[in-house]
């Protein structure tokens, strides 16, 4: 599903070169559930965003389903990115002024699904996360972990081939974070590819492999011991 | 997806209540202007839209002209003008003539109670109604005005004198003189016509009747005081037919007439804002106070406009991870420029929906304030909402598009990681500095020009006007005379003059603030071929020191010199104009004024008989010969008590003249009256430089809060380390006090030329001083520092424990 050739992620301030990503090669296969783990500053939220297509990489080649996106211009980008990748942030990024079933029903209204699937889709996910009394609420009436979860079920709505996850449980307290990560391993085990960035190794485990990283490179791949 | 855009918008707008109050009063306070500004300005620049086909029509207008140069000008002018034109172009389909009619008392024949003094009265030709559409309500207009003795009225002239009968062949009496047969009533005109009036009167009664012994109604290029109006076909180059005239003149006249009388063309659409020359049928409109006062009505919605742009791109940082998460889940830019667009929609719609309530309420104290009748009804007026429409487009495309633009192009990688792009960051700065150096330019500007306006008003009321006309009672002569009234006039003169109350009495043909009365063609006794023009006036002996005028050599007029009816006086201009070097060396010169010989007895200074907005004319003041009465007695009063001198003065007025009633005035009000467009100009303008400063007080208000608000972390590090609470009001305002600076730096030369301009229109004008600006320069850092201490002060104050926490 992805596969990255000799990524590389340079940021460039007035006086200040930095190298976020250096020869990255990785490649994920549809349905794997892949942690990135390694130091703060080692380049892992980089490559997810690259990896998300909200960020462009330098140079070095990144395939998505078979075809080059690395070099392709923000409108291609975002119509990818709205079909197939589904993000779930540390700071959950639920939008204040709309409801819990509006940040949910939200990406499907940019990929113009119909008012009726969209209100049959919103309500199935937030009774599956456990959440549809709260459907009405604006986020900042959640605790942080409802407000992950309508961010797990925005991400999911549109029933993306790919979930993007930048530190789930960051905000969160481990019951919560674990309610999390079952959510995740649960798409998983129905197909969804996963990429997690993490510093937690106990999330880490619920990944079928981890990368690490560090100083923008890849410095093992090893595959979690429950899957060896 | 719009549904979701309006919902948003809407959420947006209540949670952040304080921004959103100031956007939406600044929006409805320039909505408000604009829609008044704009109904004046349409009033205005609709005149003499009643009438249909009027492209083609054209006033023609009198110069007399002296070595190539106007003396005078006329719109009301020669006698012969449209005759002469219209039977020397073939151009010319049509025209019609019109003389105003004296002041009169118009009784009913068959019940001579009903009286009724109308304003405005004209002899008119019956073609009228063929050049212009003034609407019939009866009768026929075909011939309405085609016999003698024939009169049309108005509705409401008829409502007044026949109620509920119809007024239709019943008879007018007019001064107990002659007989008017009514033959149409038309509807009154609207208020936005020049040419307005209350009863018409055949002209042919006036040419061939009252004047049957003279052809010179038809034939005279002397006459002055004729309405004329041609009614060219389409396609005519006026402008070429207008320099063809002066040929005609010279084929029909004498050399010396067709050089002194010059025919203009007007073209009728233009004549209300951009004519003003003597005998108009009204005091004209002034286009470019007009567009002046556009322009300002404009500039305070400009204001609010802006105030909303840098509002929005002020808080962009705030809504940066909306358009990040947006970004990230599927939005493509058009549907976030979309969605800020629906927010301005938004914004601009609820803002112009009040502003239409609140004009609905405030419109009559507009109406009052600016003292014309202007329908204000915003409902029943399809150029209204034409407006309305392109106030809120165009406000929803100003507010809305850049901080769309702004806002949608910031990358989502940059906002999630909380570091919005520096570059655009700087870009939506130096646009904020812009609108607010923009604002305080028009503030300032604003301040200054207003300043100067008033300046100049008080310069030309307070100015030296070379006559006294304080604690003058005027009385103007009796309607209804007959062959007494001489004889009665001096009876009443000289009760006037017992009067304890009367410091000195004088008899006029005309007195200050008021036209002449009389343009005459003079010239040097025995030498008519140089014939010059000259303003006259009738005035008795005691005219002179009644209203203090300075004599400059010989004698005032005399009572002992039997009335100096064969004497006169010059003023040093009509000296200057007879070629005269000194004016002792004009006295005893003798001239011929309309065919009486007339010495000259005395040289007075110039002074300004009308407002000294307009220039000083040479004049000529005569004593009263046989065939001139008093139209004026004017008292001058040594006390200021008013109600038992006016008891008086009524109860004389009864005894001599019971049949009209008395009209009197003050003549200091009377003069002051002259600047009344000044006056309103100078209302209006301070009205929305008021309310445009008001709206940019407000933004700086809302940007200095964001400030403070987003500095609350800087402040509160600042406190702990030391800072005093002047040196953090300081920091937060020195900023904006800058680019004050560099508005006022701007404002000045702009709002200087502008002003200049404005002030040329005055024959007398002042200087504009430095201290002007520097005036308004204060005012307005004195009201921006006074806007930002409040926030400013309230932010130092703060708590440093609280401020850092809330981080």
């Amino acid at each position: 599903m992805i596969k990255t050739e000799n990524l590389i992620k340079i940021y460039q301030t007035d006086d200040v070169e930095t190298t976020a990503l250096n020869e990255v090669n990785i490649e994920i296969k549809e349905g794997e559930f892949v942690s990135v783990m390694g130091p703060s500053g080692c380049g892992k939220s980089t490559l997810l965003n690259v990896l998300g297509m909200i960020d462009n990489p330098t140079s070095g080649h990144f395939y998505f389903n078979g075809s080059e996106v690395g070099s392709l211009p923000e409108r291609k980008r975002s119509d990818v990115r709205k079909h197939n990748l589904g993000f779930v942030f540390q700071s959950f990024n639920l939008i204040d002024e709309l409801t819990v079933y509006e940040n949910v029903e939200l990406p499907m209204l940019y990929t113009k699904v119909p008012s009726a699937d969209r209100k049959k889709r919103v309500e199935e996910l937030l009774e599956g996360m456990n959440i549809m009394h709260r459907a009405k609420h604006f986020p900042q009436q959640l605790s942080g972990g409802q407000q992950q979860r309508v961010a797990v079920a925005r991400a999911i709505v549109n029933k993306p081939k790919l979930i993007l996850a930048d530190e789930p449980t960051g905000n969160l307290d481990s019951s919560n974070g674990d309610e999390v990560m079952k959510i995740l391993s649960e798409l998983n085990s129905t197909g969804t590819t996963i990429l997690m960035v993490t510093h937690s190794q106990y999330c880490a485990e619920f990944g079928n492999r981890i990368i690490r990283m560090l100083d923008g490179q890849v410095v093992t791949e090893n595959v979690v011991r429950q899957y060896l | 997806m719009l549904k979701n855009n309006i919902k948003i918008a809407w959420r947006h707008i209540l949670k952040n209540k304080f921004i959103s109050a100031i956007n939406f009063t600044g929006l409805v306070v320039g909505m408000v202007a604009v829609l008044f500004i704009w109904q004046y300005v349409a009033y205005e620049k609709n005149y003499d839209k009643i009438h249909e086909n009027t492209d083609d029509v054209y006033r023609v207008s009198t110069d007399r002209v002296k070595d190539g140069v106007a003396f005078m000008k006329f719109a009301a002018g020669a006698a012969c003008a449209a005759p002469v034109i219209a039977k020397n172009f073939p151009e010319v389909e049509n025209y019609v003539k019109l003389v105003k009619s004296g002041d009169a008392i118009y009784k009913r024949k068959d019940k001579n109670e009903v009286t009724y003094q109308p304003e405005k009265v004209y002899f008119v030709m019956p073609s009228l109604f063929d050049i212009f559409s003034f609407p019939l309500a009866k009768g026929n207009t075909a011939t309405c005005l085609s016999e003698p003795f024939s009169a049309v009225i108005t509705e409401s002239v008829a409502k007044k004198m026949f109620g509920d009968e119809d007024p239709i062949g019943k008879t007018l009496n007019r001064n107990n003189d002659s007989d008017y047969k009514i033959t149409a009533i038309i509807k009154d005109a609207p208020q936005n016509s020049h040419i307005k009036f209350d009863i018409l009167l055949s002209y042919i009664t006036y040419s061939d009747v009252f004047n049957s012994d003279n052809n010179n109604t038809e034939t005279g290029p002397y006459w002055d005081g004729f309405l004329s109006y041609l009614k060219l076909k389409s396609q005519t180059d006026w402008k070429d037919l207008e320099s063809r005239i002066p040929a005609v003149m010279e084929r029909t006249y004498d050399k010396e007439t067709s050089e002194s009388v010059v025919f203009h063309l007007q073209p009728f659409n233009d004549i209300h804002l951009n004519s003003n020359l003597l005998f108009e049928t009204e005091p004209p409109g002034d286009g470019n106070a007009v567009n002046f006062l556009f322009l300002i009505g404009s500039l305070v919605l400009i204001i609010a406009w802006f105030n909303y742009v840098n509002l929005s791109t002020a808080r962009s940082e705030l809504r940066a991870k909306e358009v990040g998460v947006r970004k990230v889940i599927g939005s493509d830019r058009s549907s976030l420029i979309r969605q800020f667009m629906v927010e301005a929609a938004l914004m601009n719609i609820i803002a112009i929906l009040t502003a239409l309530l609140l004009a609905q309420v405030l419109a009559p104290w507009f109406v009052n304030l600016i003292d014309k009748d202007i329908p204000m009804s915003i409902f029943s007026n399809l150029g209204l909402l034409s407006v309305v429409l392109a106030v809120f487009l165009l406000g929803t495309l100003l507010t809305g598009l850049y901080p769309a633009f702004l806002l949608s192009s910031f990358k989502p990688i940059h906002v999630l990681k909380g570091s919005s792009n520096q570059s655009k960051k700087n870009r939506g700065n130096w646009m904020r500095k812009g609108l607010v150096v923009f604002q305080f330019i028009a503030s300032v500007g604003l301040i200054a020009s207003t300043i100067i306006i008033y300046t100049q008003l008080d310069f030309m009321k307070d100015k030296k006007i070379g006559l006294d006309i304080e604690q003058t009672l005027v009385i103007k002569r009796p309607i209804v005379t007959d062959s007494t009234f001489t004889a009665k006039a001096k009876t009443f003169r000289k009760q006037l003059e017992k009067l304890s109350v009367a410091k000195n009495v004088t008899n006029s043909t005309s007195v200050p603030g008021q036209p002449f009365g009389m343009t005459v063609g003079a010239s040097k006794w025995g030498n008519d071929e140089e014939n010059f023009g000259f303003h006259a006036m009738c005035a008795d002996f005691n005219y002179a020191d009644t209203y203090d005028i300075e004599l400059v050599a010989g004698r005032k007029l005399s009572k002992e010199m039997g009335n100096d009816q064969n004497s006169c006086i010059l003023n040093e201009l009509a000296v200057d104009v007879f070629q005269i070097e000194t004016p002792e060396e004009a006295l005893g010169l003798e001239i011929n004024f309309w065919g009486d010989k007339l010495k000259v007895v005395g040289v007075v200074k110039n002074f300004h008989h009308e407002a000294p907005k307009s220039i000083m004319e040479p004049m000529i003041l005569r004593g009263f010969g046989e065939r001139f009465s008093p139209d004026y007695f004017s008292v001058k009063l040594n006390t200021k008590e008013i109600g038992q001198t006016m008891a008086s003065v009524e109860s004389i007025w009864k005894s001599l003249f019971s049949q009209n009633p008395i009209d009197y005035f003050f003549l200091d009000d009377h003069y002051d009256q002259q600047y009344n467009s000044e006056t309103l100009f100078g209302k209006i303008f301070s009205l929305f430089s008021g309310l445009a400063i008001l709206v940019s007080c407000l933004g700086l208000f809302a940007l200095i809060a964001f400030v403070a608000e987003r500095k609350k972390k800087e402040i509160g590090i600042r406190k702990v380390l030391g800072a005093s609470i002047p040196s953090i009001v300081t920091m937060l305002s020195k900023d904006f006090i800058k680019l004050i600076f560099i508005a006022l730096l701007i404002a000045i030369p702009l709002c200087w030329y502008l002003m200049n301009n404005w002030l040329d229109g005055f024959a007398e004008r002042i200087d504009i001083q430095w201290w002007y600006f520097a005036l308004a320069g204060l005012i307005a850092i004195s009201i921006a520092i006074l806007t930002m201490s409040y926030q400013s002060v309230k932010a130092a104050l703060l708590n440093p424990v609280e401020s850092l926490k809330t981080e």
